[in-house]
């Protein structure tokens, strides 16, 4: 099929639509309000969320920092310290994701651009999985054991500790599969499409 | 204008250019996304942007933009949101491009083998958009669109050649 034949058969499928219209008013108004796939908002929202987790972590560590029952032991300290660092760097971390790229994706502009938003976005995320799994999970996670080991905890904490890690790295791991869904095959597909356009 | 205006200046707006939409979501169906989902998503972007159209592009310019964007960045899996309430009617009134005559499917056949951003091009070529409104609304150069446009034209000569 040459060019000139696809152009024609593109208007004999433009004749074909103009016999078969399909769209009344009650088919519309059903798609304007039973549509509740808002993917752009509902993402949004999810890393407000996210940081309002985060800013509530803040206040709840340090009142565990200055806790009595931990006054005289390094561990714990170092692991709410440790926490706080993290929440703080979080919450910079999701403001700088929602004001410059998710809040920045808008269908009326052209495709180069919002392409070009989404896929950074998308690095972002493999950047901020790679951080959770391989700096965050395990930092806390070792200055958990530590916590435990100096305050020489017994059986039942060792089990309710080790089940509170799995969980969290399991729950981390859902999360990312399933909010984020990020599909590593899709963004390098469209990266490539990106230099291709770099490079012409 | 209120807003019962407005939902009626808008479904009319959507009737008269329906196979606009169709056209748009036809060269991005997939298994994982029928064409009744991407045309509901679309639909509803538009009226999502509709009370921002301030007529600085054409309606057609503004709505391919949407359309496009919607099925090229919106629908990818890591904006998407699982949760969704589909309108069973329009399945039924929705035709497949694949249970059309047998030169659109093979049309469709070939479009479908090309990259994303060059089956948004082909389309606005064969809907005989000039290379400055491809520009406009893809957001490319107008040497880009050139260009592009006439790798495109080699690769379905080498693909319907095959």
């Amino acid at each position: 099929m040459d060019l000139e034949e696809l152009k024609n058969t593109w208007m004999a499928l433009d004749e074909q639509l103009k016999k078969n219209e399909v769209l009344n008013k009650q088919i519309v108004r059903e798609m304007l309000y039973k549509k509740s796939n808002k993917s752009l908002n509902w993402l949004v929202n999810m890393e407000f969320m996210g940081t309002i987790l985060l800013l509530f972590t803040i206040p709840l560590c340090f009142w565990l920092y200055n806790a009595p029952i931990y006054k005289n032991i390094t561990a714990p300290k170092i692991l709410f310290l440790v926490a706080i660092i993290f929440a703080i760097l979080g919450v910079i971390w999701y403001f700088y994701k929602i004001l410059k790229y998710l809040l920045r994706i808008d269908f009326s502009m052209n495709i180069k651009d919002n392409i070009q938003s989404v896929n950074e976005y998308a690095i972002l995320i493999k950047k901020e999985k790679f951080v959770s799994y391989f700096i965050v999970i395990p930092v806390l996670s070792l200055l958990g054991i530590w916590g435990y080991y100096e305050l020489h905890a017994n059986l039942l904490l060792w089990i309710l500790l080790t089940v509170a890690l799995i969980f969290a790295t399991l729950m981390t791991y859902w999360l990312y599969k399933k909010i984020y869904d990020a599909n590593i095959q899709s963004i390098k597909k469209s990266l490539e499409e990106l230099e291709e356009l770099k490079e012409e | 204008m209120n807003s019962f205006d407005i939902e009626k200046a808008f479904i009319e707006l959507i009737q008269e250019n329906e196979r606009l939409i169709y056209k748009v979501c036809s060269i991005y169906v997939s298994d994982e996304f029928p064409i009744a989902d991407l045309y509901q998503e679309v639909i509803y972007n538009l009226w999502r942007g509709f009370p921002k159209f301030r007529n600085e592009c054409s309606v057609s310019t503004w709505m391919y933009r949407i359309a496009l964007n919607t099925c090229i960045t919106g629908m990818r899996k890591e904006l998407r949101c699982p949760q969704r309430v589909p309108v069973h009617e329009l399945k039924e009134y929705l035709i497949e491009p694949e249970s059309m005559e047998e030169n659109i499917q093979e049309m469709y056949e070939l479009i479908h083998q090309l990259k994303t951003l060059e089956r948004a091009i082909i389309l606005l070529y064969l809907e005989e958009k000039s290379y400055q409104e491809i520009a406009d609304i893809t957001g490319l150069t107008l040497n880009n669109v050139a260009v592009k446009l006439k790798r495109i034209k080699e690769k379905l000569k080498k693909m319907s050649e095959n």
